[in-house]
């Protein structure tokens, strides 16, 4: 078995003191000690309801919250909460919500330059704008976006900015905390094929949150299922999907909402005046 | 459209209803059309800036300022809408009418008891005494599905669930003994499994009560699972109404077979994901024709010219001209 | 795969120019206007302050009693003069001096040391924003006129006075302000992204932050400096303000106490100046504050 990208062990986030008059009610328990870990060139998912601790674990591997316990390596040394460059550099996150997720008075060139700049990936203005235009073709974007700023765009193309930036510093791991839900359901595809598009050509490591099965079932090799701040079951999501060993998984597929199979013969030709080729599905 | 079979039970009938927004030159609904009778959910799926939520408001005669009605009829238990004044209004909205939002937290008082926002609901709508009031909300708590319902009564929205307070938004929405339940969304917010209890409870009242339910949502998954019947709207219009099961398994528009094959579900993987090229018109964008026709695989130029919801089989009408092709593709399974 | 993105990658290239063009931001018209004509009234009152030396018929100073209370429209003397014979046209010119560049310093500096106090506080957060939080709570409570007269008593009367009294105190405003805005724009997910991109903490105050944020402070220090105008007004009536034989607004008013009834001139000059100085403040607070709203 390959070595782990990403190792967690012992995880525990805790939110609030506990001191005062609640005493240890006044605290949070958003994750109590979860261990998971990543293999290169895999994409993971954790799955959960809110106030699972999914997105708290996602923010603790991204760096952005503190954990109370547990450690979290990277390529095999420990990732301590003050991150040298090349650390930070190596993880980077997309995020949930395309409204929020872009600075609205930065233009998208402006950004990407500045990142490409910090991190000293470009040896000259030139360059980097050379560099943020090839990652706007990465994501599908035009180039003319480098002139504009987010308000310009959909939610859809708000998103692929995003990973645009995230993409930006060459991550090896990118941690994908809910992507496509705050997006319409014909954008949520392109957002999705766009993913996998970028873990089978650059071979990106995925960290996925996600509350939707269904979603994850597209771009995930395996996956955690999160309840009350612990993984109740871990596996590869084809066999979590069809033979859930825990309970709570077994709710949550009950509840997760299918549509009936599409009785269509799409191969049918436009005018349908003969079959193009037979369905081999 | 109109359905011989539901006449007696009708309810709702919307007719060619077209929104404007004040100020701008194009309509943002352009000809809805939409009965709902007794004892049946209708959904209206759309995604966000398909006038989805705008023509429920309009049902309600709830339009936000600057939206008015550019035509078209909305006829509500015999009362019309448009054309009633504040007063018909006020009657018509908890009387006949009750309406649930999407977000239960800013739609309750965060300062009163839940209770008490149940009786006020009632007190306004019904001839009661203020002990009346309060046994019908104990009644409704009851109704909704909060065991010990007396205790309570006493609590504050801060102190539930997000599915509790729902159940709230909804018996709040059932004080005035409503027979139409105007949905706008109402388990966007929510997780899978408390949705899921939300449904049945709003299928339970449907059976129980005997009231109708329009349901707009933008998730087909959850229209699958408690609708009759969808109407499908897009940029403003309705592409395509029919039976649920129908209409999910043989659309026939290509707005949505292509919405439909633009979904993640758990039995297909993500080379069976179709994106839907391009994107949805822009609000007050000038759209002769079908809305979807720069979208669409399937348009000929006679597409960009009128539209209009025609009745395709039985029970369903579709607005796509071209609605055949999708006909003779299903017709491939069964022939 | 690659056929419906490459598909997708057209349209939405020529949706999107469609759509840029049609998008491309217009502020709205109200906000053009006000900042206008802010910035005429402001601007003119510069200008004049500026070549004041210029423009005025006479020495702001020299008395003529015996010209004393002159009517406006007397000649030489087109608002006419004040109870020592000093020309009110000159006073009001150099008055606007004084008070324009008090209102400038005394809204400036309390501007940046407050924003940076606060946006540090809210952005640390902590022990460091306890300690801030404190200590603008203590000096929300402290009354201004007392310490002004400790100042006074301890570094003398005069516009350094003045501009010191008004930081010390009015910092707070734009410290609490501040920090209250950084504080709800750094949890927003785009912080969060520029630090997960592993950007210099000072890079994100600065250049994402603070960029964000700026509008309000600003918008807020245009009506303060109002405010202030009035103070200094208040200041001169107090006999605590601009020491004479320097002219400024408020102690022109106040040296016209005993003549309001009687030689009306001498006190609604100056008012009107405070007036359209406040007005054009206003009018340019209005106008950035909805310019910027917009976007």
């Amino acid at each position: 078995m390959t070595e782990p990208l990403l190792e967690v062990r012992d995880l525990a986030v805790t939110f609030g003191s506990g001191r005062g008059w609640g005493g240890d009610r006044g605290r949070i328990h958003a994750v109590r000690g979860i261990d998971f870990s990543v293999r290169p060139g895999e994409a993971f998912a954790l799955v959960g309801e809110s106030g699972s601790g999914k997105s708290t674990t996602a923010k603790c591997v991204a760096g952005l919250q503190k954990p109370t316990r547990g450690s979290i390596s990277f390529a095999g040394s420990p990732l301590d909460p003050a991150r040298n460059r090349e650390q930070r550099r190596a993880i980077q996150m997309v995020f949930q919500d395309p409204y929020s997720s872009l600075n609205p008075r930065m233009t998208i060139g402006a950004a990407l330059v500045e990142i490409l700049r910090v991190h000293r990936l470009a040896g000259s203005r030139a360059a980097a704008v050379k560099r943020a235009a090839e990652l706007l073709d990465l994501v599908g974007m035009p180039r003319s976006a480098l002139d504009q700023r987010p308000r310009a765009f959909s939610g859809g193309q708000r998103q692929r900015l995003g990973v645009a930036r995230a993409l930006a510093v060459n991550p090896s791991l990118l941690v994908a905390d809910e992507p496509v839900s705050a997006l319409d359901v014909s954008i949520q595809a392109s957002v999705l094929l766009l993913l996998k598009r970028l873990q089978r050509d650059l071979g990106l490591t995925m960290l996925f949150i996600s509350h939707d099965l269904a979603v994850v079932r597209q771009l995930c090799d395996r996956v955690a299922v999160m309840a009350d701040g612990r993984i109740v079951e871990e596996g590869a999501v084809g066999r979590v999907l069809s033979e859930p060993s825990a309970d709570f998984t077994r709710t949550l597929l009950a509840a997760a909402t299918d549509l009936p199979p599409l009785d269509l013969d799409l191969d049918l030709d436009q005018d349908h005046r003969s079959p193009k080729r037979r369905s081999t599905r | 459209m109109s359905r011989p079979d539901v006449a007696d039970r009708r309810l709702l009938s919307v007719r060619d209803l077209r929104l404007r927004v004040g100020g701008e030159a194009h309509d943002v609904v352009r000809g809805a059309s939409l009965d709902a009778a007794r004892g049946e959910v209708v959904g209206i799926a759309g995604e966000s800036g398909s006038g989805k939520s705008l023509t429920l408001r309009a049902i309600a005669g709830l339009l936000p300022t600057g939206v008015t009605v550019a035509g078209g009829d909305i006829e509500v238990d015999r009362v019309d809408v448009v054309k009633a004044g504040p007063q018909t209004l006020r009657k018509l909205r908890g009387a006949t009418v009750g309406m649930v939002f999407q977000e239960p937290m800013t739609a309750l008082n965060p300062t009163m008891r839940i209770g008490r926002q149940i009786a006020e609901a009632a007190l306004a709508h019904g001839d009661l005494s203020r002990s009346q009031a309060k046994a019908r909300a104990i009644e409704l708590l009851e109704r909704v599905g909060f065991p010990e319902p007396a205790r309570r009564y006493r609590q504050f929205p801060h102190q539930l669930s997000g599915g509790m307070r729902q159940r709230v938004v909804i018996a709040i929405a059932l004080a005035g003994n409503p027979s139409l339940l105007l949905c706008d969304e109402p388990t966007t917010a929510l997780d899978a499994t408390v949705t899921l209890r939300i449904l049945d409870l709003l299928t339970d009242l449907v059976r129980d009560l005997g009231i109708g339910i329009v349901f707009v949502t933008h998730d087909l998954g959850v229209a699958a699972r408690i609708c009759d019947r969808i109407a499908v709207m897009y940029a403003g219009q309705v592409v395509e109404e029919g039976p649920t099961a129908e209409l999910l398994r043989r659309p026939r528009h290509p707005y949505t077979l292509a919405l439909l094959r633009a979904v993640p579900t758990r039995d297909r993987d993500i080379d069976g994901l179709r994106a839907i090229p391009g994107n949805p018109p822009q609000r007050g964008e000038e759209l002769p024709g079908c809305a979807f026709a720069p979208r669409c695989e399937y348009a000929e130029p006679a597409c960009r010219s009128e539209i209009e919801l025609v009745p395709v089989d039985d029970d369903r009408s579709t607005s796509c001209r071209r609605h055949s092709v999708l006909a003779a593709m299903a017709g491939g399974h069964h022939d | 795969m690659s056929v419906s993105s490459s598909l997708s990658r057209t349209r939405v290239a020529s949706w999107y120019e469609r759509r840029s063009k049609r998008l491309r931001r217009r502020s709205p018209r109200g906000a053009d206007a006000s900042l206008a004509i802010g910035l005429v009234i402001i601007g003119a009152m510069m200008l004049a302050a500026l070549f004041a030396g210029v423009l005025s018929p006479a020495d702001p100073t020299r008395q003529d009693i015996p010209n004393a209370l002159a009517p406006p429209g007397t000649d030489g003397h087109l608002l006419g003069t004040d109870a020592l014979g000093r020309d009110i046209l000159s006073r009001l010119l150099y008055a606007a001096r004084t008070d324009l560049f008090v209102a400038v310093g005394a809204v400036l500096l309390p501007l940046v040391i407050g924003v940076a106090i606060g946006t540090i506080a809210g952005y640390r957060g902590g022990i460091v924003d306890r300690v801030v939080t404190g200590v603008v709570n203590v000096v929300f409570a402290f009354p201004v006129l007392v310490l002004l007269i400790a100042l006074v008593f301890i570094l003398g009367p005069g516009i350094p006075t003045i501009i010191v009294a008004v930081t010390l105190v009015s910092w707070v405003s734009y410290a609490r302000l501040a920090r209250d805005l950084v504080r709800r724009e750094r949890s927003l997910d785009y912080v969060l992204a520029a630090r997960v991109s592993g950007l210099p903490t000072w890079r994100i105050l600065g250049r994402h932050i603070l960029r964000n944020i700026i509008a309000q402070p600003v918008t807020f220090a245009m009506s303060d400096a109002v405010a202030i105008i009035l103070f200094i007004t208040a200041l001169g009536f107090l006999g605590l303000g601009v020491p004479p034989p320097a002219p400024d607004w408020g102690t022109m008013i106040a040296d016209a106490q005993p003549y309001f009834t009687t030689h009306w001139w001498l006190a609604v000059f100056p008012g009107l100046a405070i007036c359209a100085a406040g007005l054009g403040l206003s009018l340019i607070a209005d106008g950035l504050s909805q310019k910027w709203n917009a976007q």
